[in-house]
């Protein structure tokens, strides 16, 4: 379901990559909408129609984006997040990729670790958070921890299915014409595997940013999620706003990243 | 068993378990091919041309019978034999170029790897989409991307599974004609499997009639036409129709 979701950012987001006027076009279409909310937003907000409290308009907003930018105090929540997420993504994709391609090898290795699988897939990584607090204590390998729990599935699943779903027909080519081993394996199962890992290695991450900020509401003193919290004791709206938008601006700017990422390595993929 | 004997099938079958039953698709199946000779099989649908083919590549080991290729038993694929698939089958992550070049590189060293891919992409002229990723090519184009692989390969024989069926009718002759020429400078051994009788009498020495359920050859026709063959004369369309009336 997440998947789905996506598909739809992506053809917005990849076809940037497509010529200059396209871009102009494409960019203006995604903003139309966004844009005219936040007019009628802060209309409605100047007009006294909604609660400042509850509320407060586009431009008060802003105006505690810059003074936070300024400041640098946003940079510096938004980067003790990135690093967490960071951290805890290179553990993910060092476990999760060899572990797959190792399971997708081994034939009947899924039947015996699928059902517990599906069975951790079902628990919110935040519902892990009080005990690895617990475990791993109140600092930084707590959130770390969410992050692995909450990127590993996608990474690995997705692993497994690309080293299985190799095109038997061409593998026969390979063997028709005489390949070695080393040359099958390069050439034929990691290409074919590759594209599967990077689907999963894009769900895990969006996962990862989500499964972050969760945590870092319930326990950090620092992050975007924090910003959030602080928002709420202070009783202060625009800080939650700010953090909120926030997330979803960095999170579509990773997602971005991978995207173009996939393209660079991919250049005979078809563009969907 | 004569010293220049190449394919030598003597009494193969083979038959196909599934899950819903069992298909017999080849009985009884007994076939030569001498050293640079050029022989089509032809039949109808599902008579097992695919599957007899499959065989002398050593992809597919009969069920009972004996194949034989250049005097020894075949035991799996080889550097002497070389596929072009029903399917273009290209690698697709991999250009035009390092598609064919693929299986020869180590071989044969980068510089004449290199004079070999030219030299094949001009035959099957696709010189200019040397740099194009398959998806980029149509399934002519792709099929032509094959033959440029098999040939590629250097092999001793040639196993075509209908590679030109993907092409309009005059690209189709145009390769045909490019294709007799360079089988008869290299005398390189070619098995064609075709469903196009007309293809298949200007094209071989040799036609494999086969009909079906279970796959058996039928009658081995010498075709005794000089090159390059004429469609319109009159041994040739009572060859075609011999031939036409035999398959049905
Ligand atoms: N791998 C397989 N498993 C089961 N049955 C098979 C397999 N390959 C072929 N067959 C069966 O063997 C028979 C012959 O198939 P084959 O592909 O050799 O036919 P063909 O003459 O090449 O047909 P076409 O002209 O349509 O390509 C068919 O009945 C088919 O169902
Ligand atoms: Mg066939």
């Amino acid at each position: 379901m997440t998947l789905k979701n996506h598909k739809h950012l992506d053809n917005n987001l990849t076809q940037l990559n497509t010529n200059g006027k396209d871009a102009v076009k494409i960019i203006i279409r995604g903003i139309a909408f966004p844009l005219t909310i936040i007019i009628i937003w802060e209309f409605a907000a100047r007009l006294g129609l909604v609660n400042q409290y509850f509320l407060p308009s586009p431009s008060k907003i802003f105006d505690t984006f810059s003074t936070m930018f300024i400041s640098g105090e946003l940079g510096r929540h938004l980067l003790a997040s990135v690093k967490r997420l960071i951290y805890g993504f290179l553990i993910t994709v060092i476990f999760a990729i060899p572990l797959g391609i190792l399971v997708g090898k081994a034939k009947y290795f899924r039947y015996y670790v699928n059902p517990t699988l599906s069975f951790l897939q079902q628990i919110p990584p935040i519902a892990w958070i009080p005990i690895f607090i617990l475990w791993l204590g109140i600092d930084e390998a707590n959130k770390v921890a969410v992050i692995v729990y909450a990127s590993f599935f996608p990474v690995f699943l997705n692993t497994v299915q690309g080293v299985n779903s190799v095109d038997p027909k061409l593998v026969e080519v390979g063997r028709a014409y005489m390949l070695t081993p080393m040359k099958m394996v390069c050439r034929i199962y990691i290409p074919s595997a590759v594209m599967s890992i990077f689907v999963g290695l894009r769900l895990g991450l969006s996962n990862c940013w989500r499964a972050l900020v969760g945590a870092e509401l319930i326990a950090a003193s620092s992050g975007i999620g924090y910003l959030i919290t602080e928002g709420r004791t202070l009783s202060q709206p625009n800080t939650i706003f700010v953090a909120i938008f926030t997330i979803g601006i960095a999170g579509s700017l990773l997602d971005l990243s991978l995207k173009r990422a996939e393209k660079k390595l991919m250049p005979w993929k078809k563009d969907v | 068993m004569s010293s220049n004997v190449l394919v030598e099938l003597q009494n193969v079958g083979k038959t196909f378990h599934s899950a819903w039953g069992s298909v017999e698709a080849l009985r009884d199946i007994n076939f030569s091919c001498f050293e640079s000779e050029f022989i089509s099989i032809v039949g109808a649908s599902g008579c097992g041309k695919t599957t007899l083919l499959r065989i002398i590549a050593g992809l597919e080991k009969p069920s009972s019978g004996e194949a034989f290729f250049n005097g020894e038993k075949i035991e799996g694929p080889g550097y002497d034999r070389a596929v072009v698939f029903q399917e273009p089958r290209l690698f697709p992550w991999l250009t035009v170029e390092k598609n064919i070049s693929l299986p020869i590189q180590s071989q044969k060293g980068s510089q004449k790897t290199e004079q070999i891919v030219e030299q094949v992409l001009r035959l099957v002229e696709m010189s200019n989409f040397r740099k194009a990723y398959p998806y980029e090519l149509s399934g002519g184009m792709a099929q032509r991307v094959a033959i440029a692989r098999a040939l590629a390969f250097e092999p001793k024989a040639l196993l075509m599974d209908e590679p030109f069926s993907a092409l309009d009718a005059q690209t189709r002759s145009r390769l045909q004609l490019q294709f007799i020429d360079l089988w008869r400078k290299t005398n390189r051994t070619v098995i064609l499997v075709t469903h196009d009788i007309e293809e298949a009498l200007i094209l071989s020495q040799k036609v494999v009639i086969m009909t079906p359920s279970p796959g058996t050859i039928k009658e081995t026709l010498e075709i005794p036409l000089a090159y390059p063959r004429n469609k319109d004369t009159l041994e040739f369309i009572e060859l075609r129709k011999y031939i036409l009336k035999s398959i049905l």
